[in-house]
């Protein structure tokens, strides 16, 4: 069974890294955007209870000072929503450490952790401008896989 | 596939090379006859395991065989037969003849490593790796697995050092590059990027500090960029040779075994083309490997291991069959800790996965290093042992999947001769004579150039505190973000004895526009620059070390054969002259690719010299920014017409002319002399000329500083008749600024009588940056100006 934890920034706790998305979707060309809502993404693999994966997002995943988080994946209205994941073909460093602080936590060890860069974002500009943007960016074929919902 | 193999003994020549095509090996068709040869001999087929075994031995990589086959040189009308190879006719040569009894042990495992310290106690390992090819694909990884292989390198050599320092060295275009790019390229902004917050994220994690470097940029870097990594360690004497020994136990330790990083020595062997393999790439987890340090570190104080090597191109093939190569090994891949279940034997065998070494472990001590390597939480698994056979024996359970003899395996790889040609260019004497106005205005230009200017948004995202131990940082002055020369580290993390103020300096040469015209000059300025850095921090350079990087295009191409047999001349000629022996080196070929109109495109020819030297007490040590108003400046070192290829030169589309010819006797006996005056506490600050020369320098002094400089040309030597501006921006080697007192002028004139050196001018309270020929004012520059000329640009 999978289950997703979506992490995000308390309002204005994440503007550092808005500003970077912004100015490196910019700087090859994609202009005019209106807001961008930045997240991670943990998709977790096992058997865990909602109450477990509570558990998870509230005492390990989420800094309840700068961050809050959702079971589930986030689907705001009116953006569109790029997902980046490390290739399952390729370790994914970050989810093996979270896979064993899972266990660490007191909850039995997942099967797997995989963790993924997620950004929703609005704007005067096409799927296809951003998808071009995205690719030029924050995705390397190489290594990643991503996908661009919404709209 | 299999069934290729079954006829393997039969195929012909074109088969075998479409065979080793498919499966890519790497091995040219002279290999494929040999290992075909070999299996006809002992009357069978090879197992896929068994070629994917030979295909990572005999790698470039693994094997250098362009530095070890013979050559045929045509240097214009001279011809030259180089029978032993440039390795042994070249750095080896050089190191055997220096025979410097302070080096401990030099290009047998894997770093070099030289007496470190009073009383013999301590040793220092130093190893600069490249990993070009992976950075070219996936930058970030690229960079962050370079990182964690060289740090390896060190836990590895001997038995094992504590890692103290990282350097990082790197060759980018420029980040606004405009050209058009090939489909699968990367921009090289995404690489600068990507290689940068790969070492940093890897080096910061490992509480390592990453206090020396380098960037230069070129167009020619767009597709291959060259991304050079090292790690300097302090062990004890004790630990510095290993043995294996007979019935002792193979034990792996570290990251877990998966599929990616397969074929990683086989793909650093060959051109990067479209469809470079996604597996040969992979991600470094770098709380893994500071696992595997710490737990190394107990092990080897505890002398539980005979002997450890890291798992690095070729995997557990390379690093057990390296082990096993005098006495033989025998193993079973199935007690292999993995990744993934789906993996085949021959994969398990041959993968990169990262975080694992090798120790070889005497059985009564496998429960005191079982105890051990729980504690760190650090996985192990016990493969197998060492035996007496002279063969490497893997099984996969009961399947014996490798049965080869140490002799073909480490012995039979065939000499080739390769074709080396070099045609001297024609150079000429440069003009550079602007009315005296527009000097400011170069400099300003020279300090902003790409080549020159402040790498500080680079150097800030290292961590170069971690460990406490650093005492001259690369960003240096009152402001602490003026261009060092060199890194000054006080070890004391790994000796523990906090009243020993011994250290050492870390730098770096490096300069591919010089090879553009001569590549034998490049090698000497390398050398050159890379002894001039560390004398300006007061590092005693009588006992400078060297490490040789060479990164080069394809060597089937003989131009550029010629230009590495130059390249390798020039070290052994600049080894020998500044008594300094290569400790290690490494080479890297097949650094090109297709351009986006389908033409080949190599980096331009590269070598990095790293150079350390010992600095007895690192309270002594000396910075580059200017000291105080009233202080004298002195110029030590002859400035010639050497234009050619200089930062001036390139702004000014200045082409053709002699670039820097170095005269190394004479620059080391100057070096000498100043080494002398700053053992006696004469020299207050010292700053090498390098890119922007005469001109730059004083700039980078007096803004780190915070001081002005009142300069007369009247008396700089100089070499024949020069007009300001070359006298200005010339670019030759072996020239040092020094600041001192006035009330040691006559000291200093003693110290360094002999060499050739003259008062230039005093360091002045005001913020002007003065330079005059006689009366005639040439520059006048606000220092402040001129700083933020050389923060303006862009690195990343």
């Amino acid at each position: 069974m999978e289950s997703f934890v979506e992490v995000f920034y308390k309002k204005n706790y994440g503007d550092r890294k808005i500003i970077r998305i912004k100015n490196r979707l910019a700087s090859v060309g994609l202009k005019n955007i209106k807001e961008i809502i930045p997240s991670t993404i943990y998709k977790i693999s096992g058997d865990y209870s909602a109450a477990q994966i509570k558990k998870i997002a509230q005492n390990l995943l989420t800094d309840p000072v700068l961050e809050t988080n959702q079971i589930g994946l986030s689907k705001p209205k009116d953006f569109y929503k790029v997902e980046v994941w490390i290739r399952d073909s390729s370790t994914d460093v970050v989810g093996e450490s979270v896979k064993y602080a899972v266990a660490a936590l007191g909850e039995s060890l997942p099967l797997g952790v995989r963790v993924g860069n997620s950004f929703a974002i609005k704007g005067s500009f096409t799927k296809p401008q951003l998808e071009a943007a995205v690719k030029k960016t924050f995705v390397n074929e190489v290594v990643n896989k991503f996908t661009i919902e919404g709209f | 596939m299999e069934r290729k193999l079954k006829d393997f003994t039969s195929l012909s020549a074109s088969a075998l090379c479409a065979l080793q095509g498919n499966c890519g090996w790497s091995l040219c068709e002279a290999e494929m006859l040999a290992a075909q040869k070999y299996f006809k001999t002992i009357g069978r087929a090879p197992t896929q395991a068994e070629m994917e075994t030979v295909a990572q031995t005999w790698s470039e990589h693994c094997k250098h065989k362009t530095f070890n086959d013979p050559i045929s040189f045509q240097n214009g009308n001279k011809k030259e037969l180089i029978k032993e190879g440039l390795f042994k006719s070249t750095v080896y040569k050089a190191t055997k003849k220096l025979n410097k009894k302070w080096c401990l042990s030099v290009f047998k495992d894997n770093a070099g490593v030289i007496e470190f310290g009073k009383d013999k106690k301590w040793a220092l390992a130093f190893k600069a790796e490249t990993h070009n090819h992976p950075c070219a694909v996936e930058p970030y990884g690229g960079a962050e697995t370079g990182v964690g292989g060289v740090v390896r390198d060190i836990l590895g050599v001997g038995l094992g050092a504590k890692p103290v320092v990282n350097t990082d060295i790197f060759c980018f275009a420029p980040p606004n590059y405009s050209k058009k790019l090939p489909p699968a390229a990367l921009h090289p902004k995404r690489i600068i990027n990507g290689v940068i917050d790969g070492v940093r994220d890897y080096g910061n994690r490992l509480g390592i500090p990453t206090a020396a470097g380098a960037v230069w940029y070129d167009d020619d870097f767009a597709l291959n960029p060259l991304v050079f990594v090292g790690t300097i360690g302090i062990m004890p004497t004790w630990a510095v040779h290993k043995k294996v020994y007979p019935g002792d136990l193979v034990v792996a330790i570290g990251g877990r075994t998966g599929r990616d990083g397969l074929h990683g020595a086989t793909f650093s062997s060959a051109v990067i083309e479209d469809a470079s393999e996604v597996s040969a790439v992979q991600i470094g987890h770098a709380i893994n490997e500071k696992k595997v340090l710490d737990a190394m570190m107990k092990l080897q104080a505890k002398k539980l291991y005979r002997a450890v090597t890291d798992c690095g191109a070729g995997g557990f093939s390379s690093a057990i069959g390296e082990l096993g190569s005098e006495c033989g090994v025998n193993i079973d891949l199935k007690k292999a800790i993995l990744k993934e279940s789906k993996i085949q034997p021959w994969e398990i065998w041959v993968s990169e996965s990262q975080e694992r070494m090798i120790l070889c472990v005497p059985p009564k001590n496998l429960k005191a290093v079982e105890k051990i390597l729980k504690a760190e939480d650090c996985e192990y698994a016990v493969l197998g042992k060492f035996t007496k056979t002279n063969k490497l024996e893997v099984y996969f359970g009961k399947d014996k999947i490798v049965d080869l003899d140490n002799y073909f395996l480490h012995g039979g790889v065939p000499k080739i001769v390769r074709r080396a040609i070099w045609q001297t260019p024609k150079l000429k004497a440069s003009k550079l004579n602007l009315p005296a106005k527009k000097y400011g205005e170069l400099l300003q230009k020279c300090l902003a150039n790409l080549n020159a200017c402040s790498r500080e948004a680079i150097i800030r995202q290292y961590d170069h505190e971690v460990q406490g131990g650093t005492v001259v940082k690369p960003l240096q002055g009152i402001k602490h973000d003026g261009p060092g020369d060199a890194s000054v580290i006080w070890p004391v993390s790994a000796t523990g004895n906090q009243k020993d103020f011994n250290g050492f300096a870390v730098s770096h040469g490096i300069n591919p526009e010089i090879g553009k015209s001569d590549p034998y000059q490049m090698a000497l300025n390398c050398c050159d620059e890379a002894v001039r850095n560390l004398l300006c921090v007061g590092a005693d350079i009588n006992k400078t070390a060297f490490l040789d990087n060479f990164c080069w295009g394809s060597p089937e191409n003989p131009k550029l054969m010629g230009a590495l047999v130059l390249t390798a001349k020039g070290c052994y000629d600049g080894a020998l002259a500044y008594g300094a022996p290569f400790i290690s080196g490494k080479d890297s070929f097949y650094n090109q690719s297709k351009d986006a109109a389908g033409k080949d495109l190599p980096v331009p020819s590269t070598i990095l010299i790293s150079a350390t030297a010992p600095v007895y007490d690192v309270r002594r040590a000396i910075t580059m920014d200017l000291k105080e108003a009233g202080n004298d400046l002195y110029i030590v070192g002859l400035t010639k017409d050497e234009l050619g290829r200089s930062t001036a030169a390139q702004i000014l589309g200045i082409k053709d002319t002699f670039v820097p010819v170095v005269d190394a006797k004479s620059a080391l006996a100057a070096y000498k002399k100043i080494y002398g005056a700053m053992q006696k506490g004469l020299i207050k600050t010292a700053h090498d000329l390098s890119q922007g020369g005469l001109a730059g320098a004083l700039a980078e002094m007096a803004f780190s500083g915070g001081l002005g400089a009142e300069i007369n040309l009247n008396a700089l030597p100089c070499k024949g008749k020069l007009s300001d501006g070359q006298k200005l921006f010339s670019e030759s080697a072996s020239r040092i600024i020094l600041e001192a007192s006035p009330k040691d002028a006559a000291a200093i004139s003693k110290a360094l009588k002999g060499s050739v050196f003259v008062k230039i001018g005093k360091v002045s309270e005001g913020k002007k940056l003065v330079v005059k020929y006689g009366k005639k004012e040439i520059i006048a520059q606000d220092i402040n100006k001129l700083k933020k000329s050389w923060q303006s640009t862009a690195v990343m």
